[in-house]
């Protein structure tokens, strides 16, 4: 007998026992869906987080300098010193070598308020901030706003209404009500800072709002930006005080000579020419990182993760695979009679074992591609909730798991094989005399 | 000779008790007979007629059907033997419930290559015609009366057209007419050279069939022949 015919034999079976056909599959399904979307939504985040740390922060052409553990944009200890950073701009095939840190005591005010969650960076390279609106800080005396200190602003200064429950007006933004905050409006307001000069006096200023930095879940709010010329922090380097930064980020004029430059800089830096090694010795644990190598880790660390919750879609898998199999021998006593019938009208053991594990393969086959049409609408609603729950995400990227589906086919095939297995073994034993006087 | 049954015996395990259901029993039977076993309950008629139908193997002694020792053969070859020499017909019918006449006809061509692929339907449309039921092909069994589930049951006995048709109690779950309607068949069908074997306790059934043996306590009583 042909195989088609044995898939026509096992369609007619399941068509005519639709109710436990489905529930069996449905046990399939969960297992598979709950994998997939598992992966399809760790996909679709890790996207995005490679998304918006390449997009926003990093580019391809930059290599991330800074402690081991730490990122240099966020701060961490300030050990990369001036003449550090212009010995790596002499390397060769370096295109620029920028720093940013945060300012000491960049207290910001909107009138006479103290504005909160307001946190200074300086940078010597303006173009390192993922502006949204607006435009970069060209000198002294102007400020980039982070989105949320923009949005306190604008409250301030009575641009938008304020709130009395954050909550509600989360929600009306949300659903539309509300419309999205215009940043533009912020722009050329007059704000203060108080800080700390050189000369270690507070000092105060006055900041124009020339832009407002990109809306990001992955990028604080809070970061405003000013000119790297408000930076204090030094260090006592061979008797000369060097200001000292948390990080470096560096450019290269060729990407094809990327890793070249980076190597040639982990040899400078941990050299014992190098001002970092002076200063922290034999503590120095340096990430020297190009754009991909932090990608990579990021994924790295993404594996982990979906390793962990893809296990647990396999117990449900697992569950599921129990199920089929116990409805499996439920349907094989049921029809012992017809078994019984097929072998007196002259069906073998292996037809009978064939057609029994043709039908169970077919459920889990069904149920493994129900599962994965199921797993990623999942995922699109777990999304849509991630999104409407988190401030500033705006969409999670739709990641279509090519591999992941090829994989759910063929677990679908080896779990209707393993489960059936059993069953239609005992099918093809059954002996037809008994069979045919089961009632 | 289509059936030799040489000292037969069938023992079975029932628990601790033995049941000796055939104490050697010798038979044979020829191509174009038609034979009724009759016999009270338990008299081992129906052990009989599952050797005879190739479901199962004699404990001690010989049963060669269609030239095969049963004794020795595998049980997918009794079951290429069950496809290609035996037609069932079953007291409660046996059809498959959730198919129609026409595909219970067609199951048992699946299993054989006697008929072509192309020609199982018009192959069963044959059969079902012949035994009356062309206007019931394409309906389920439980849409049929007893009479008319007993005629699918003999059209599909017919579709690999065995040698041998072998009926248990065919007529027990029938009414007396429509008894003698399948009986009539079964007279036609005997009328075209095939071997008939019918296992009844019916005095009236048994009187259709040329010849007729008695057993008794898992022997035969009359020696074969009446």
């Amino acid at each position: 007998m042909k195989f088609g015919e044995y898939l026509k034999l096992s369609w007619t079976n399941i068509k005519s026992h639709k109710l436990r056909s489905l529930l069996s599959l449905l046990g399939v399904t969960f297992g598979i869906a709950s994998v997939i979307a598992i992966m399809t939504m760790m996909g679709g985040l890790e996207e995005s987080l490679v998304n918006i740390i390449t997009q926003d922060l990093l580019r391809a052409d930059t290599i991330n300098v800074s402690l081991s553990g730490s990122f240099g944009f966020f701060g961490g200890d300030r050990v990369f010193s001036e003449r550090d950073v212009d010995r790596l701009r002499s390397i060769p095939g370096v295109k620029s070598a920028d720093v940013a840190g945060p300012l000491r005591g960049g207290a910001l005010y909107a009138g006479t308020k103290r504005l909160l969650d307001a946190n200074v960076i300086t940078t010597t390279d303006p173009s390192i901030v993922p502006l949204g609106v607006g435009r970069l800080v060209e000198g002294d005396g102007e400020i980039v706003l982070g989105a949320n200190v923009a949005e306190t602003v604008m409250k301030q200064f009575g641009i938008i209404e304020e709130f009395d429950d954050p909550d509600e007006e989360e929600r009306l933004r949300l659903s539309g009500q509300l419309p999205p905050i215009d940043y533009e409006q912020v722009l050329n307001q007059e704000l203060r800072m108080k800080y700390l000069n050189r000369e270690r006096k507070v000092t105060e200023t006055a900041l124009t709002v020339v832009g407002v930095v990109k809306e990001s879940q992955f990028l604080s709010g809070s970061d405003s930006y000013v000119d790297s010329s408000y930076y204090l922090d030094t260090e006592e380097i061979d008797g000369t005080e060097y200001l000292v930064f948390p990080g470096v980020f560096v450019r290269v004029n060729n990407i094809d000579r990327l890793v070249e430059v980076r190597n040639a800089i982990e040899t400078y830096l941990t050299s014992d020419e190098s001002d970092i090694k002076g200063l922290v010795g034999s503590q120095l644990d340096l990430d020297v990182q190009t754009t991909k190598e932090v990608v990579d880790e990021i994924r790295a660390n993404f594996v982990g993760i979906a390793a962990f919750l893809g296990g647990i879609g396999a117990v449900a898998l697992l569950v599921g695979m129990i199920g089929v199999m116990n409805i499996m021998l439920v349907s094989v006593k049921e029809r012992t009679r017809e078994i019984g019938i097929m072998k007196a009208t002259g069906a073998t053991n292996s037809f009978v074992m064939k057609s029994f594990l043709t039908e169970c393969t077919m459920i889990c086959l069904f149920g493994a591609i129900l599962g994965i049409l199921l797993g990623m609408g999942g995922s699109l609603l777990i999304s849509q909730a991630m999104i409407a729950i988190s401030r500033g995400l705006e969409s999670i990227p739709f990641v279509f798991l090519y591999d992941w589906y090829i994989i759910a086919v063929i677990t679908g095939l080896v779990v209707g094989v393993a489960s059936g297995m059993y069953p239609a073994w005992s099918a093809a034993k059954t002996d037809p005399i008994k069979a045919l006087r089961y009632e | 000779m289509l059936v030799d049954i040489q000292k037969a015996w069938k023992v079975y395990q029932l628990g601790k008790t033995e049941v000796q259901a055939l104490r050697g029993v010798s038979l044979s039977i020829d191509e174009g007979d038609s034979m009724a076993i009759m016999g009270p309950s338990g008299s081992g008629k129906s052990t009989l007629m599952n050797l005879i139908g190739c479901m199962d193997r004699p404990t001690e002694g010989e049963v060669i059907v269609g030239g095969v020792s049963l004794s020795s053969a595998k049980d997918n070859q009794l079951a290429k033997l069950r496809s290609a020499t035996i037609g069932f017909v079953f007291q409660s019918f046996n059809l498959i419930p959730r198919i129609s006449a026409l595909a219970n006809v067609m199951l048992p061509m699946t299993f054989s290559d006697r008929v072509s692929k192309s020609q199982h339907a018009a192959k069963a449309k044959e059969l079902l015609d012949r035994v009356g039921l062309s206007d019931r092909m394409t309906h389920m069994p439980n849409e049929l009366s007893g009479g008319e589930r007993q005629r699918v049951s003999i059209a599909r006995a017919l579709a690999n057209d065995p040698p041998l048709l072998l009926a248990d109690e065919p007529t027990g779950n029938l009414d007396t007419k429509t008894g003698n309607e399948i009986l009539k068949l079964f007279g036609e069908l005997h009328g075209s050279k095939r071997t008939l074997i019918v296992v009844t306790h019916d005095p009236e059934v048994a009187s259709h069939m040329k010849k007729r043996i008695n057993m008794r306590d898992g022997q035969i009583e009359n020696g074969g022949n009446s």
